[in-house]
């Protein structure tokens, strides 16, 4: 899970302070993990570093929190590349794979191809696994099938929120 | 209250259940048209025997009673003539004087010069100048239907002179005798019955078949209820409210049809009776039993085809694997049919006909039962052995392997009405053949017996000869003789020209001559009778002249010649009074000229009854009429049966379909043609149809054979081929049409919708 | 990699349902594509179309170079028994005829003798492991049997493609991994190519590679 891209993610919606950048992580991903202030500000100054955001002004008074940030162009292909680029299937992707949809659906982009480019990641291990278990003993295929029917679950999540995308993109136009 | 809602579920189910709305009102209207079918005519049958009785009773009060008794008598004499084949009967009254009884349908006997007509016989002088030639009368009225015994008889009443003079005339005191249809031949129970039964059994099979019809899919439905929460008895109620629902509409239509084709009833002849409309009144209990039939038939087979089924919620449990089908019993039965045909060989002992029919009766019922019971084992044993051959026939006999009960149900009502109509057919043409057989040797279509009053003989005579196109004309005269042993015997008294035509006559023969034929001797003392005063004592005595030579008939001189006694020329008798002489005048016709026989009726229209014309062609044995209403109707009801029997094979083979829709679906996605699946229909429906047919054949032919044995006193078994062939025909025909009928369906199951998962 | 099976630009719709809007499809011999998407995507529409069994409004479908709605229906028909073989979810064998005489149909419709027909038809049955069944009738055999005779009847005519709708939706897991497992271990052995019609990512494994049919469009992705 990366926190960078997802913070990146929500400035190409427009400039945005610190702290507006920690309540709106919260609001979209932090359900049962809210982001501490100290790990907004370090991961910009990473972002800053890198050349991927840039401070656009600074309010009256002082301290991080009244600094606003913007995203660069650098910034907006490596958002680009991080969507396009499935995510290697393991267990326990949701957190993710959900972080990109939104913020795909916030951006404009599609949704879907972040989804489909997903499914065909997934679907290529899972063929690994499959011609490992076609060719290995029992205990290969009983492995496999574990790992196996995790993805499957993983997919079949997918697939209903492909299907359930516009309702998404209503809820997240809010 | 609560089994009213289980009713009210299963009506619902019939109207809307099946896997669509349309298959399900598909088999609705199906089985409505078939039991509406079978239940009109069985009223129109109960209709029918209803006016049968009413004809019998009209018959009888028109009935001459010439019992003496007190009061004015009127004197009759019957004229009966033909007509293109049909009976013209002229009656001609004579009343003694005034209050002389007046026959039914007249308000009053005709003056002399005066006819009163039926309304057939009306329209038919109008139409043919030729037959109202015939009659010098004037038409003054018709006569009412209550003196008519159907629609279409040709019947009249003409006022007459001098009829009390004519020794063939009736003395009638009154009009009215007891209906003689209370003691029916057995032959007409026999007839009946076996009717009823060819008649009954296909609608039985008819009911039973549509309340079966896509049983997996309903006893899916049943299982369903089940498992909304339906008790078993309430399921078994659901069922019976839908087997219900097609019985009652099909027995509404059925009234609506009987309703709708009675007043259509005067314009149709059946083989030679019809019926007023008014007469078709079947009685208030035969009319309930017919509209119960179908209801009790419907519920009670689909509560039979319930048994050994337990609807569970979550599906239909077959209590067992469906047991072979038992044959013991069911050749037991065809075993005692055919047995109680035997009744001689069984009881060892003579019988007369009345003594057999009761066997004939039951034995007949019995094997008519019992075949088609036979049918459903035979066919699964005989199926059963077939294997492999081409794809269609493999697809096909395999599906009959599977289930072939419900085919050869089907087709067992076809072939109990095909037996039966083969084995009625075989016997009415057999004797139909011996009837025409007796025909033939009377017939000669140009020559015609006039036969003529005394008092008007000499007269008739000259307005014959000088009719165009009569070729010959002799006077004929006729008594009967017993010479003193009893020994009976013809006077024959003819011109020489036309004794000699019918006898060799050795000597010659010269105007004042006789001869003897047979058992008379010259010398002997010999009584006359009049053919119509044929009492022993009225009786002239005279002794054959001596000097009479012998006379030996000719080969292929009629029955009447070779009965003869005694010929004589007209001199011989001339001084002998010779009472009640049957005058006749013996004519012969051009062959060549269609309307001489029209001309010597016109002719002789003066002389009213006392000359009346009787065709030989018009003569026909009187069994003949008979057998062709027995006919008409055998073949209306094979007709009918076969067109429910059609019916039937089509609501199975259309359920069928429906129910292997997908496997039908992915052979047809699977490459195989179109073509091949239709075959497989074809001979799915054909084999049990060839069965049967052949079943049929054998059986019917087989009762048949028995019941000429025991009936026919030597009468020879004729069997008609093209009827059987025809019924066959028929029977291939029914199955190539229901397999085109159903081509669409299998279409439809075909099509890429039944492929996909519901 | 040449196409075996192809089809560009299929539209099809049924009264007022669109199935396909313009759908592209290609597969090669001996490949196994699986045919993914959610229900009512037009998947099924598309391998109809594809086995010639229903006909695209527009578009065309390619088979060996030649365009297959450019035939007739009883060619069409004819293909479909010679070079194409079919799967589908459940109730396709013929419930009458045993299961031997079912895989031995098609060899028979094809005027193969019956002896022959049903000796090669034992062949591939005891290849899929069901030979014990073969006197048996479909009723009277398990979901998982009946599926595999189904693909051994699909397998008989040794088909240059078989199309395979939801093969194992209507099994449990391991009778489902057991008929995809003969299915495409055959298909490999004689250079069959597999269109899988299925929404299970499991039985999608068993593919090559997959395409998604979305609103009737499909999106193929060719991985490595």
């Amino acid at each position: 899970m990366s926190i960078g891209h997802t913070l990146l993610g929500l400035l190409e919606e427009g400039p945005r302070h610190g702290y507006d950048l920690k309540r709106a992580y919260d609001e979209r991903f932090g359900l049962d993990r809210p982001l501490h202030y100290g790990q907004v500000y370090a991961t910009l100054a990473r972002l800053l570093r890198n050349g991927l955001v840039a401070e656009t002004g600074t309010e009256p008074g002082s301290g991080p929190e009244r600094k606003s940030y913007a995203i660069t162009d650098a910034g907006v292909t490596d958002v680009e590349r991080w969507l396009a680029t499935p995510e290697k299937p393991e267990l326990y992707l949701q957190n993710t794979l959900y972080t990109k949809v939104v913020l795909a659906l916030l951006s404009g982009r599609s949704a879907e191809d972040v989804l489909d480019t997903q499914r065909s990641a997934h679907l290529a291990t899972m063929r690994k696994l499959t011609t490992r278990k076609t060719n290995g003993d029992l205990a290969d295929a009983l492995i496999c099938d574990h790992a196996l029917f995790h993805l499957e679950a993983d997919l079949r999540w997918l697939e209903l929120t492909a299907a359930r995308l516009g309702e998404l993109a209503k809820e997240v136009a809010e | 209250m609560n089994w009213l809602n289980d009713l009210a579920l299963g009506v619902r189910l019939a109207v809307g259940g099946g896997r669509t709305l349309k298959a399900g009102l598909l088999r609705l209207v199906l089985t409505t048209i078939g039991i509406g079918l079978s239940t009109a005519v069985l009223l129109l049958l109960a209709g029918m025997a209803s006016a049968l009785d009413e004809r019998g009773d009209r018959i009888a009060a028109r009935e001459a009673v010439t019992q003496a008794s007190d009061g004015t008598p009127v004197h009759t004499i019957r004229d009966r003539s033909s007509f293109r084949g049909e009976d013209v009967i002229v009656t001609y009254l004579d009343p003694a004087g005034p209050g002389a009884p007046v026959p039914p349908g007249l308000r009053e006997i005709p003056e002399p010069g005066e006819m009163v007509v039926s309304p057939a016989l009306a329209d038919r002088l109008q139409a043919h100048p030729a037959l109202d030639a015939r009659f010098n009368q004037r038409v003054t009225g018709t006569v009412a239907p209550e003196g008519l015994a159907d629609p279409t008889e040709l019947w009249a009443y003409a006022g007459g002179t001098g009829v009390r003079d004519s020794p063939g005339a009736d003395t009638v005191y009154s009009y009215g005798a007891p209906s003689s249809l209370d003691d029916a031949p057995p032959q007409i129970l026999f007839i009946g019955g076996v009717g009823a039964v060819v008649l009954l059994v296909p609608l039985l099979v008819f009911v039973a078949t549509t309340s079966r019809i896509s049983g997996a899919e309903r006893e899916r439905r049943l299982s369903a209820l089940r498992l909304a929460g339906a008790r078993v008895g309430q399921v078994r109620r659901i069922a019976a409210a839908e087997a219900v629902v097609g019985a009652v509409a099909g027995g509404l239509l059925g009234l609506l049809l009987f309703l709708a084709f009675r007043p259509l009833a005067e314009g149709i002849e059946l083989a030679g009776i019809a019926f007023f409309p008014a007469d078709l009144r079947p009685a208030w209990p035969l009319v309930a039993a017919v509209l119960l039939l179908a209801p009790v038939l419907a519920v009670g087979s689909a509560w039979f085809g319930m048994r050994g089924l337990i609807v569970e919620p979550l599906g239909v449990l077959r209590r067992a694997r469906p047991v072979r089908r038992r044959g013991w019993w069911r050749i037991l039965l065809v075993v005692v049919g055919v047995a109680l045909l035997l009744p001689d060989k069984l009881l060892g002992a003579e019988m007369s006909a009345g003594d057999v029919l009761p066997f004939l009766t039951t034995g007949s019922l019995v094997l008519l039962i019992g075949v088609p019971t036979l049918m459903p084992w035979l066919t699964e044993r005989s199926v059963g052995r077939f294997r492999g051959g081409f794809p269609a026939w493999q697809l096909a006999i395999r599906r009959l392997q599977l289930d072939s009960g419900t085919p050869s149900r089907v087709v067992a009502g076809v072939v109990v009405v095909l037996a039966g109509a083969i084995a009625l057919h075989s016997l009415l043409g057999s004797a139909e053949a011996n009837a025409a057989r007796v025909d033939a040797e009377n017939e000669d279509p140009s020559a015609v017996v006039v036969n003529v009053e005394a008092s008007v003989a000499a007269e008739a005579l000259e307005l014959v000869r000088q009719t165009r196109g009569v070729q010959e004309v002799y006077p004929l005269q006729r008594a009967l003789l017993y010479d003193g042993t009893g020994q009976s015997g013809l006077l024959l008294v003819a011109p020489c020209d036309r004794l000699e035509r019918s006898f060799r006559l050795p000597g010659g023969c010269a105007e004042g001559d006789s001869f003897t034929a047979g058992e008379a001797r010259p010398g002997e003392t010999l009584t006359a009778h009049g053919f119509l005063d044929s009492s022993q004592e009225s009786g002239v005595r005279f002794t054959v002249p001596h000097g009479s030579e012998a006379a030996t008939v000719r080969p292929g001189a009629a029955g009447q010649e070779a009965d003869a006694m005694l010929l004589a020329t007209p001199g011989a008798i001339s001084g002998l009074a010779l009472p009640g002489l049957l005058r006749e005048l013996d004519v012969r016709l051009d062959p060549g000229d269609p309307d001489a026989l029209a001309r010597m009726h016109a002719a002789l229209s003066p002389l009213e009854w006392r000359a009346s014309i009787f065709g030989m062609a018009g003569i026909v044995s009187s069994g003949r009429s008979m057998l062709d209403v027995m006919q008409g109707l055998l073949y209306a009801g094979s007709g009918l049966t076969m067109l429910l029997a059609g019916a039937s094979l089509l609501v199975t083979a259309a359920g069928q379909i429906s129910e292997r829709r997908r496997p039908l679906a992915a052979m047809s996605a699977g490459g195989v043609p179109r073509g091949v699946l239709a075959r497989s229909l074809l001979w799915q429906n054909a084999v049990p149809m060839v069965f049967g047919v052949l079943v049929a054949v054998g059986v019917g032919i087989g009762v048949a054979a028995l019941i000429t044995r025991l009936l026919g006193n030597g009468m020879p078994l004729l069997l008609d081929g093209a009827f059987i062939a025809g019924m066959a025909g028929a029977a291939v025909v029914l199955v190539l049409g229901v397999t085109a009928a159903t081509l669409p369906a299998l279409r439809s199951a075909t099509s890429v919708k039944a492929l996909r998962a519901e | 990699m040449t196409t075996l099976l192809g089809a560009t630009g299929l539209h099809k719709s049924f009264g007022p349902t669109e199935a396909l809007l313009g759908a592209d499809f290609g597969i090669a011999a001996g490949e196994v594509v699986a045919v993914m998407g959610p229900s009512g995507s037009g998947k099924s529409t598309l391998l109809h179309c594809l086995a010639g069994i229903v006909r695209p409004d527009a578009g065309t479908v390619g088979y060996q170079g030649r365009d297959l709605f450019a035939d007739t229906d009883a060619e069409r028909t004819a293909l479909r028994r010679t070079d194409f073989g079919f799967v589908f979810q459940f109730g396709q064998l013929v419930p009458e005829l045993s299961c031997l005489e079912n895989v031995a149909l098609p060899l028979r419709l094809g005027g193969t003798r019956r002896k022959k027909a049903e000796a090669a038809a034992a062949e591939v049955m005891a290849r899929l492991e069901v030979d014990d069944v073969a006197p048996k009738r479909p009723g009277e055999v398990s979901g998982g049997q009946g599926q595999r005779v189904a693909v051994a009847r699909a397998l008989v005519t040794a088909p240059k493609v078989i199309f395979a709708d939801e093969p194992t939706g209507a099994l449990d897991s391991l009778s489902g991994e057991r008929v995809m497992r003969m299915l495409v271990t055959a298909a490999k052995e004689h250079d069959t190519a597999v269109v899988l019609v299925t929404h299970e990512a499991r039985v999608a494994a068993y593919s090559d590679r997959e395409a998604v049919v979305r609103d009737g469009r499909t999106r193929q992705q060719v991985t490595a």
